[in-house]
């Protein structure tokens, strides 16, 4: 046994293997064009509704409102703290307690 | 008798934009031969070939937007179709072992005649010849094997099989390279089984 190149034996195998017939139905299968078309469009996405559309948009607008009247504001609250005392005082509960001792 | 008038793809295209899905049959019906053709040519072991051609479409459907009309659109299908091959080539992690035991006795006979004597493969062994390389084309990694399978089955040029997988030449020549290299030794191998 007298061993050749193996590149030329695998070009000796892949021409004998390019000679071997191909399949000679390269024709869509019945029904194989009406399935697929009919997949690709359902699994294409229909319009979006309204409310799906503007929902997150909304929430999202929402949020950057409360956070912008946060801030607005913020000067406001830290200018006039609340008096805990007064509150204390005026607590009906407290009143009560303090009316007991 | 007059010739067919050719396919009009741009005008099928355009139907098949405004959601007209006997545009969208003509179009599979037009690119089926070319599709199928590619799918046999790379079809991974256990994949039913229409299944996978099923795929191939349902792809294209979804990217149509994206085709800007740069490359012919049988072009741009082929590529569609090869990367799909690919991909589930990539997916069969495990590649069935090659051994002498598993030929056919036309096989058999084949591969020993290509690698004892320099004769051409006779023409009533091409089948044989067929199936034993796609068996040795299973035990490369799926890009070089796709690769030797363009270059040598399909006898497709460097830019062409770049065209076909958006792989750069010098990416194409190293799996090229890679796959002969791992073919030479399972001939090797092959050829030291044989003779104990």
């Amino acid at each position: 046994m007298k061993p050749t190149d193996h590149d030329q034996s695998w070009a000796r195998l892949t021409a004998g293997a390019r000679r071997a017939p191909r399949g000679t139905d390269i024709a869509a299968p019945f029904g194989f064009s009406t399935r697929v078309a009919a997949l690709a469009f359902a699994a294409e996405r229909p319009m979006r509704s309204l409310l799906e559309r503007f929902s997150l948009r909304a929430v999202g607008v929402a949020s950057l409102l409360a956070v912008a009247s946060v801030v607005a504001n913020y000067s406001v609250l830290t200018a006039h703290p609340v008096d805990d005392e007064l509150i204390a005082l005026e607590d009906p509960v407290a009143m009560l307690l303090e009316g007991g001792e | 008798m007059p010739d067919e008038p050719p396919f009009d793809v741009a005008g099928c295209l355009d139907r098949v934009r405004r959601r007209d899905q006997a545009a969208a049959r003509e179009l599979v019906d037009h690119l089926y031969p070319l599709v199928i053709r590619i799918v046999r040519s790379h079809l991974p072991r256990r994949v039913a070939e229409e299944d996978l051609a099923q795929d191939i479409f349902l792809k294209m459907f979804t990217r149509l937007e994206q085709y800007q009309g740069a490359v012919p659109f049988p072009h741009w299908v082929s590529r569609i179709a090869v990367t799909t091959c690919i991909d589930q080539l990539r997916a069969q992690k495990r590649r069935p072992e090659f051994r002498w035991a598993d030929l056919s006795e036309n096989e058999a006979e084949v591969l020993d005649a290509v690698m004892t004597n320099e004769k051409d493969v006779a023409a009533n062994d091409a089948m044989a010849s067929h199936e034993l390389v796609h068996k040795l084309l299973d035990q490369l990694k799926p890009d070089d094997r796709m690769v030797l399978q363009l270059l040598d089955m399909e006898q497709k040029t460097i830019a062409e099989i770049g065209e076909l997988t958006g792989w750069n030449t010098s990416l194409i020549k190293v799996r090229a390279f890679r796959a002969r290299r791992k073919l030479r030794s399972m001939f090797l191998e092959l050829q030291q089984k044989e003779r104990t």
